[in-house]
């Protein structure tokens, strides 16, 4: 953050006075500054929590950004009911540790209600309804802005995103039309039925989540490192192996060691063989790998190139 | 493994339609090595990659083989950490390319070879120029389809030095390349070893980017009050962000704006100056914080019939000797983005610091065509993607800086207040800080 800290006794005259101003500084104060925006100038933000890194920097942001109180926003998750049981039991944990209140919008209410429609052939992925039910949820609380950990380098169509982007009524995104965002200007201010969605990691890539994990001492799932796990092997990628993902007929269910690279639901995230069981090994392994975070792990984003442009455009985050 | 503390360097890149831009940004990040296998394979295989693939992310921009809309990407050579903003050429040319420009250490403009210094090449220096890029790259591509010569070269460097002359660029650098073939990106063409500089990226290295910031003038702007923990002494507590300048522990300060009714500088010390931290942990002490830190502070000394003092959001701290004197009569250019024209009489809402403040365009000066450098005083409306120099009035004063000496406190939003919408982009002009004469100070 470009600080000094206070010298202590022990330290020589000759010892640096400015402490090193990192990238990784900026890109925490870029994210402070953005969040207090939202949170002293919006009704009612909330922060979109789905237990994976980056939700749980974000959580760790928001909880600096409210200093030294407690965050006065709710975390939203959108429940598929086809979690990672570990993550669900580190969201809980999560979120107990950092007071901040847990409201869950679920996808299975929703499909009963009849507000959408499943999919149902087997091992079918709900990520494509946790759109109608986040905006169902943001109309039911009347949330005026939601944070989320989306960050550009991630997918092309992210990195058109702004920091602070309107939703129009219907939770769609428009790319032609975003609001300019100048120098470090934010402007939370929207119109009738509009909400905002707030990235504050939006330059962040994933080397720095991690680098930022390690550095504050921030939690993370236990999938997110190397363990044993009974997979299959699907269109070049380990599959998990449980309730909502059962092997397809012909399919070998083979016990690998692997970790996680991104978390979402268990029907779309695949695993990767890896045996990094620690922050500086998974940061070693993230160094010398040669496919992006999301190509290696996201089957929701192989339906065609134009998968995250379109699920944006009707509301996605 | 991550570097340590690597310095953060944003670059947006213009151009004109097809001059290659896309293809240079795709080559810049392979030539770092950082774009994915999988990322490449998409580019359409091994042989000649489609490398404006790399960034041209909307479905109608690689149908139309345009780009759009500001594209971010992200990528690090050994020394740097850089962040592009790329903008359109064409498209909404005002309002993308100075979105990209705002906040910008570098702008990389290219100009084809072939076509030299074009109509878009003259607007793309003159908002770098207006916006106060510290560095500007001229990359002169399509070098591969002159036959490396150097004497197309030499014209565009010529034609760009003698538009250059007109403008407020303090730092020019000239680059041929050829971004298909990847000739002087990261390492020198061997086929023009007529051109003695550093290839791209190295340049883009070496830009000494550490003297652009100001750390003389102290604004430190209040992103919100707060109640400091295990207080007993009452004292008023702040979140800042230091905009420039270095804030230090125990310095005495004064705060504009502190009280709602009044103007007047309110006269502080800043104590126990700290680092916030996550989970209701006790804050980091600091001796003292540059811009853009984030840092909480108790503000001692307040005088005891000053009860109730308690800096709003928006409001400032400053040196008692060294602060802009508030003011509600704002000289600015704007670059306008509105549908809608801007004109006298306008009621808008602006947005400066972390302040919002009504205002009423009272008079447009002139209309600048970015073409020609000419002024039109007859204008007396703004139409979209324009600029000019307007007077506003503001409904309170504003602790303004001139944008040529404090970047952050120099630079306004105009919006809409009943949409939201950003309408204008204001550099501020004006009297910088006379000392004020203070009430209270002994």
């Amino acid at each position: 953050m470009g600080t000094t800290e206070q010298t202590t006794g022990t330290e020589t005259p000759s010892a640096p006075a400015i402490a090193p101003f990192t990238d990784l500084d900026l890109l925490e104060a870029e994210a402070l500054h953005l969040l207090h925006a939202v949170m002293s100038e919006c009704e009612r933000p909330a922060l979109l929590f789905s237990g994976g890194k980056d939700s749980a920097v974000v959580l760790h942001l928001v909880s600096k950004a409210a200093w030294p109180g407690e965050p006065q926003v709710p975390a939203l998750h959108v429940d598929t009911e086809h979690n990672f049981p570990e993550v669900i039991a580190y969201r809980d944990a999560a979120l107990a540790r950092y007071h901040v209140e847990l409201l869950v919008a679920s996808v299975s209410e929703a499909i009963e209600a009849g507000l959408v429609v499943e999919d149902a052939s087997p091992g079918a992925s709900r990520n494509a309804l946790q759109s109608a039910v986040l905006l169902d949820a943001v109309a039911r609380y009347g949330f005026d802005a939601l944070v989320g950990g989306a960050r550009r380098d991630e997918e092309k169509a992210r990195a058109k995103e702004r920091m602070l982007s309107v939703r129009d009524s219907s939770g769609g995104w428009n790319p032609r039309h975003q609001r300019p965002e100048l120098w470090d200007l934010h402007n939370p201010l929207h119109g009738p039925g509009e909400h905002l969605r707030c990235f504050p990691l939006s330059n962040w890539t994933e080397m720095d989540v991690w680098r930022y994990v390690e550095r504050e001492g921030i939690e993370l799932p236990s999938i997110y490192f190397a363990h044993r796990r009974p997979v299959v092997r699907r269109a070049g990628m380990l599959v998990g192996v449980g309730p909502h993902t059962p092997p397809a007929p012909g399919e070998e269910v083979l016990e690998a060691t692997v970790r996680y690279r991104t978390v979402g639901d268990m029907t779309c995230t695949a695993a990767i063989e890896s045996a990094a069981s620690s922050i500086p090994e998974v940061m070693a392994e993230i160094a010398s790998t040669r496919t992006s975070e999301r190509g290696a792990t996201r089957m929701d984003d192989r339906g065609s190139r134009w998968s995250m442009e379109d699920r944006k455009k009707a509301g996605y985050f | 493994m991550a570097p340590l503390a690597r310095d953060f360097v944003r670059v947006a890149t213009s151009g004109s339609v097809d001059d290659g831009k896309s293809t240079l940004i795709g080559r810049m990040v392979l030539e770092a090595k950082q774009a994915f296998d999988d990322e490449i394979e998409a580019l359409g295989g091994p042989g000649v990659l489609d490398l404006a693939q790399l960034t041209d992310g909307l479905r109608e921009e690689s149908e139309k083989g345009i780009t759009i809309d500001v594209a971010y990407r992200s990528f690090a050579t050994r020394r740097r950490r850089f962040l592009l903003a790329d903008s359109p050429g064409h498209v909404e040319l005002t309002r993308n390319a100075v979105t990209a420009l705002s906040g910008a250490d570098v702008a990389l403009v290219l100009v084809d070879a072939r076509h030299g210094v074009v109509e878009q090449t003259r607007r793309h220096a003159l908002l770098a120029s207006l916006i106060r890029v510290p560095h500007l790259v001229v990359c002169v591509n399509k070098m591969d389809l002159v036959g490396f010569s150097r004497d197309a070269y030499d014209s565009v460097r010529d034609s760009f030095e003698e538009l250059s002359e007109r403008l407020d660029l303090p730092d020019v650098a000239f680059v041929p390349v050829s971004a298909l073939g990847g000739d002087n990106v990261s390492s020198r063409s061997a086929e023009m070893t007529w051109y003695e500089g550093a290839p791209l990226l190295a340049h883009l290295e070496e830009v000494h980017t550490s003297s652009d910031r100001n750390l003389v003038d102290l604004r430190a702007s209040v992103e919100r009050p707060l109640q400091l923990p295990g207080d007993r002494t009452r004292e008023p507590g702040v979140v800042l962000q230091v905009l420039s300048g270095v804030l230090r522990d125990e310095e005495e300060l004064v705060v504009l704006g502190g009280f709602e009714s009044s103007s007047e500088p309110v006269p502080v010390t800043i104590r126990r100056l700290a680092a916030p931290a996550a989970l209701r942990a006790p804050a980091k002490t600091l001796r003292e914080a540059r811009p853009p830190g984030i840092v909480v502070a108790a503000l001692g000394g307040v005088a005891s019939d000053q009860g109730g003092f308690w800096p709003p959001r928006g409001s400032m701290l400053c040196r008692p000797l060294n602060h802009p004197a508030p003011r509600s009569e704002i000289d600015a250019m704007v670059f306008w983005m509105g549908d809608q024209p801007l004109a006298e009489g306008m009621r808008l809402t602006m947005r400066h610091t972390t302040r919002w403040v009504g205002v009423r365009v009272s008079s447009v000066h002139y209309r600048l065509d970015i073409s020609t450098l000419h002024r039109d005083p007859g204008a007396c409306a703004l139409g979209a993607n324009d600029i000019g120099h307007v007077t506003l009035v503001a409904d309170h004063p504003l602790w303004a800086d001139d944008h040529a000496r404090v970047r952050s406190t120099g630079c306004a939003l105009l919006v809409d207040a009943a949409s939201g919408a950003t309408l204008g982009a204001l550099t501020l002009r004006g009297p910088t800080s006379p000392p004020a004469s203070l009430r209270g100070v002994t």
